[in-house]
């Protein structure tokens, strides 16, 4: 079963942005404490309050972030600029990994 | 983050200020389109004039924020000129060489350098990253003590013809230089701005509010990926100068009319893709949309934003599906224009008026609330049929009214 889709974003952010839409997508804080328990990198954490709608990040600096909460059911994965192509195939093969393993069912 | 950079100050209408220079934001697409526009005609020269705008600002804005911070030393100042550099979204530049007197400057990531392409389908055939070699001209002046007019930014290598990195190369260049330096804050007008219009589910202050939660600064790139674009926290005179010299230069070949236009239709780019991509994001989903009841509360909620972008304030003084009166006060291109050049005799705000047409075609023509593909098909679509929303600056700060009023209707 496809536990999610991916699309990269059309706009102007093409090539550095991609959207990852979630078949069955378990709680904000279930995915977060998910994640963070999985992820070894030296990730920096970082937060949004949009009018109350929390948005978590997750900065791998020089590489990539990882963005919570900004539409229901949805994640952005963003690659940073300066990311050569090899790192940021290797850095999104590395986070669909760890979505799968999170949203396995067990 | 951690930046040495002088504090923003927001400023009464709607103005906001680094180390008393102007800044305002706007997108890659706006950039792209504008800076197109001015290399339309390689006989105007206005890469020069580009190089020196940003120069001028640049200078103004770094030297004050020394003064602002307390930094003598040359260090500090090669921190405060690449911390302000990145936090305003230009990119990341490496000015450690000027301690010791070098003058090939790297820049890794640049927003003239990489983000302009994104707005376009087909490679450039010159540099684009005149901003930046005017910038780091600038920085070296003031790490180094010199007459800001003394230097220019050389472009070796730029990102946006596919070099790995920028590389700037300084050089002297006093000679024969019409050098003109940056007006500051300049003039406001005296009339305080009335409330927002109250015909309406959208409720402007909470909007703001909501807005100053986010993060408007450079990431650890120095870039500003939001709303779906690459902001820049750009200096408001950088765009007059280079805006407002275009013109000059185009009245001098007897086509200022024709240069106005252009300068308008960099503003409805602006107008569709800055506009139309802040209402097609995440955060206006979150921050304005649930406010959102009729197409008339969009263009309300959409004019709350603008009056979070430094350009002035914006007010909805009327409203319905096929006209809008607009009245801005303190609107950046006027205030610009009069520092610069004094009272006008014509109006100056191309980039607001088009702003205005955009914001009403994208919303009663453009169908935004479908979130359709901002290509240059739906621009067509919009923009460029009978029926479309056009716009007139009916009074204008620049030539002594008390706002700047813009009418477009269809």
């Amino acid at each position: 079963m496809e536990l999610f889709e991916v699309a990269p974003d059309k706009r102007c952010q093409r090539g550095l942005t991609f959207r990852y839409y979630l078949k069955e997508p378990p709680d904000d804080e279930a995915m977060l404490e998910a994640f963070d328990e999985r992820s070894s990198l030296p990730m920096i954490t970082g937060q949004e309050n949009w009018a109350g709608q929390m948005i978590h990040r997750r900065i791998l600096q020089f590489r990539f972030e990882v963005r919570f909460g900004e539409r229901a059911g949805e994640i952005t994965f963003r690659h940073r600029a300066t990311a050569q192509q090899e790192q940021r195939t290797s850095d999104r093969a590395w986070f669909e990994a760890l979505l799968t393993e999170i949203l396995a069912p067990s | 983050m951690s930046r040495k950079v002088a504090p923003l100050q927001r400023r009464d209408h709607g103005r906001t200020h680094r180390a008393q220079e102007p800044l305002v934001f706007h997108c890659n697409f706006y950039n792209y389109w504008l800076q197109k526009t001015l290399l339309l005609d390689p006989d105007l020269e206005m890469e020069r004039v580009l190089h020196d705008a940003s120069a001028a600002a640049a200078y103004a804005s770094l030297t004050q924020s020394a003064k602002d911070l307390g930094a003598d030393s040359a260090e500090e100042r090669v921190k405060i000129a690449e911390d302000t550099f990145a936090d305003q979204g230009f990119g990341t530049v490496q000015l450690s060489p000027l301690l010791s007197e070098k003058r090939v400057i790297d820049v890794p990531v640049s927003h003239y350098g990489k983000c302009l392409s994104q707005a376009i389908t087909t490679d450039f055939g010159q540099p684009q990253t005149f901003m930046d070699a005017g910038y780091i001209a600038a920085a070296a002046a003031f790490v180094w003590n010199h007459p800001v007019e003394s230097l220019c930014g050389k472009i070796l290598q730029c990102q946006a013809l596919g070099a790995e990195k920028g590389v700037v190369e300084l050089v002297d260049c006093a000679e024969g230089r019409d050098w003109k330096p940056a007006c500051g804050i300049g003039p406001g007008g005296k009339e305080a701005p009335p409330p927002p219009n109250a015909n309406t589910n959208v409720d402007e202050g909470a909007i703001l509010q909501a807005l100053s939660g986010l993060d408007l600064a450079g990431d650890e790139e120095g870039l500003l990926p939001r709303f779906g674009v690459m902001l820049t926290n750009h200096f408001g005179n950088f765009y007059n100068r280079i805006s407002f010299e275009f013109l000059h230069k185009m009245n001098g070949t007897g086509l200022l009319e024709a240069g106005e236009m252009l300068l308008q239709d960099a503003g409805y780019r602006c107008g569709f893709h800055t506009f139309g991509g802040i209402m097609e994001s995440a955060e206006w989903d979150a921050v304005v949309k649930p406010q959102c009841k009729t197409q008339e509360d969009w263009v309300h909620g959409m004019v709350a934003v603008v009056n979070a972008l430094g350009w002035g304030v914006w007010r909805v003084v009327e409203l319905d599906d096929q006209h809008i009166v607009m009245r801005i006060y303190d609107d950046y291109e006027s205030t610009g224009w009069l520092g610069m050049y004094g009272q006008s005799d014509r109006p100056v705000s191309h980039l607001a008026t088009a702003g205005v047409a955009g914001l009403m075609n994208t919303i009663y023509l453009g169908d935004i609330q479908s979130k359709p593909t901002l290509d240059l098909d739906y621009y067509a679509k919009v923009f460029e049929i009978d029926g479309a929303f056009t716009a007139e600056e009916t009074k204008s700060l620049s030539m002594g009214h008390a706002y700047t009023e813009i009418v477009a209707q269809r």
